[in-house]
């Protein structure tokens, strides 16, 4: 990964990870005529008004730590589909999980993402979103293409955004930089962390609660 | 360069002889191929410590002995050293376009830019531009092979290996007529090394304190990263992983469901 994206990586996380389950409305509906490959207007608006949307709570609250993880939180709680992304991460274990288990690892999965993001909210320095296009793959599930701009970066930096359309709203599943899929690598990761531990989610669901003890204590 | 050259064939031959390599694969984006795990594990516990020991004390042991502007001047120049090479990568993929913003770069860079120390060419609207060996093999259609971790050198593959060796032969370091010693160029890779360690630091020490699996998440995160510089975008866009379907079950055989081409 070059060096420069680093923190745009980081403040990336914030929106593949995270949040709650609730589905908030978008008035960005989903045209009718949408076809694989087009490009979709009512995604790449959704993606250019939320990303402003987050900028602006990182702008107006700098400094206000509190304030900005308040903010924040109740922002990937709209924007984010948590519940999508929680099911994904776990890839072939989703098949396996006890309905206990899911619960336990819904709960400790979004204060683990959290502590994530929050920790990296000083890294924003001023950068800008614009979108230059998009791809559906479906009428409901399209990628689309952003430039990051301006702060510390010395060029722009291409972000992708795959945003999925369901009950009228759109809500972002994962986020490419450098060409690496954040909810695609955390799935690795979990699967690699139960594959070794010989097929024992418990084991990646203990882990992560000690994690996320550490983070609090720390 | 002759036994370069029939190396990289033997790589190319072992590449496509991998059996596994012919699984058909649903969604390449989600597909590791790690055949060598075990030891490639054990070498990274080795470069862990390696690292913990040396390789970070010296990079950052440099960063306190020059100044971010000289160290920003030192990256600047080892860039421009490899221009000519991404030239010559631009041009064996085809990419004319890519390959006259190479050659202008370096033009600007080592003349105004005096020897590459300052980018000029950035701000004149001609931004870098990454291009490899490896890269140019994954575009010629030859797959990456088996994953390997390299202590020192961390992440890649059998593709990406081979072509780290072609590019150590086709940099302007080793024409003859620029006399470089040995010694020289010694000194610049160990630069080289110490700024690229140095400014990965918060990136692997971000993934060792988060990542469940640090291996796997490097591992993951270098093989996504080398296959978006190959495969052509709508195609990776078109073989995105379904976000409602889990992969194939728990107990799947590795080889199927952990191989395929990117």
């Amino acid at each position: 990964m070059r060096p420069f994206s680093q923190s745009l990586f980081a403040a990336v996380v914030l929106i593949a990870m995270g949040g709650a389950v609730a589905v908030i409305p978008s008035p960005f509906i989903v045209p009718a005529s949408a076809q694989s490959g087009a490009r979709n207007a009512g995604a790449e608006q959704f993606v250019q008004t939320e990303a402003q949307r987050a900028l602006n709570i990182l702008t107006q609250h700098r400094g206000d730590i509190a304030s900005e993880k308040r903010l924040f939180r109740a922002f990937i709680d709209q924007v984010a589909d948590v519940q999508r992304i929680t099911y994904f991460v776990l890839g072939k274990y989703n098949r396996s999980i006890s309905p206990g288990q899911q619960r336990e690892f819904a709960t400790v999965f979004r204060e683990y993402a959290s502590n994530v993001y929050e920790s990296r909210l000083n890294e924003y320095h001023g950068e800008s979103l614009r979108v230059t296009g998009s791809v559906a793959r479906t009428p409901t599930d399209v990628v689309v293409q952003t430039e990051v701009y301006g702060g510390k970066l010395e060029q722009p930096v291409a972000v992708l955004w795959r945003v999925l359309a369901e009950s009228g709203g759109w809500r972002v599943v994962d986020v490419q930089v450098d060409g690496v899929w954040l909810a695609i690598t955390q799935q690795q990761d979990f699967v690699s962390t139960i594959d070794n531990a010989g097929g024992n989610i418990q084991v990646l669901i203990d882990q992560l609660k000690r994690q996320v003890a550490k983070d609090e204590a720390g | 360069m002759r036994a370069v050259w029939i190396g990289l064939a033997g790589v190319i031959a072992a590449s496509l002889w991998l059996p596994a390599q012919a699984v058909a694969a649903t969604d390449p984006a989600m597909q590791i191929y790690d055949p060598w795990e075990h030891f490639n594990r054990g070498l990274y516990r080795f470069n862990d410590d390696l690292d913990h020991a040396v390789l970070r004390p010296a990079a950052l042991g440099y960063k306190r002995a020059l100044a971010r502007p000289v160290r920003k001047g030192v990256r600047n120049v080892l860039n421009n050293i490899d221009t000519p090479n991404t030239l010559m990568n631009d041009l064996l993929q085809g990419r004319i376009g890519l390959g006259g913003q190479s050659a202008a770069r370096f033009v600007i860079n080592s003349t105004i830019g005096v020897a590459g120390i300052f980018d000029v060419a950035s701000p004149l609207g001609i931004p870098a531009h990454d291009a490899d060996f490896g890269q140019t093999l994954g575009r010629w259609g030859l797959p990456p092979g088996p994953y390997l971790f390299v202590p020192v050198f961390g992440p890649s593959d059998l593709r990406d290996g081979a072509g780290r060796i072609v590019d150590g032969f086709a940099s302007i370091l080793s024409l003859h007529d620029l006399h470089v010693t040995t010694p020289y160029r010694t000194g610049i890779e160990v630069i080289d090394g110490l700024d690229s360690r140095l400014a990965l630091d918060s990136t692997i020490e971000d993934v060792k304190h988060t990542a469940t699996d640090p291996y796997a998440t490097e591992r993951s995160a270098y093989l996504q990263n080398r296959r978006s510089r190959v495969v052509d975008s709508r195609k990776a866009v078109d073989q995105l992983p379904s976000f409602d379907e889990p992969p194939p079950a728990a107990g799947a055989p590795p080889a199927a469901a952990k191989s395929g081409p990117s």
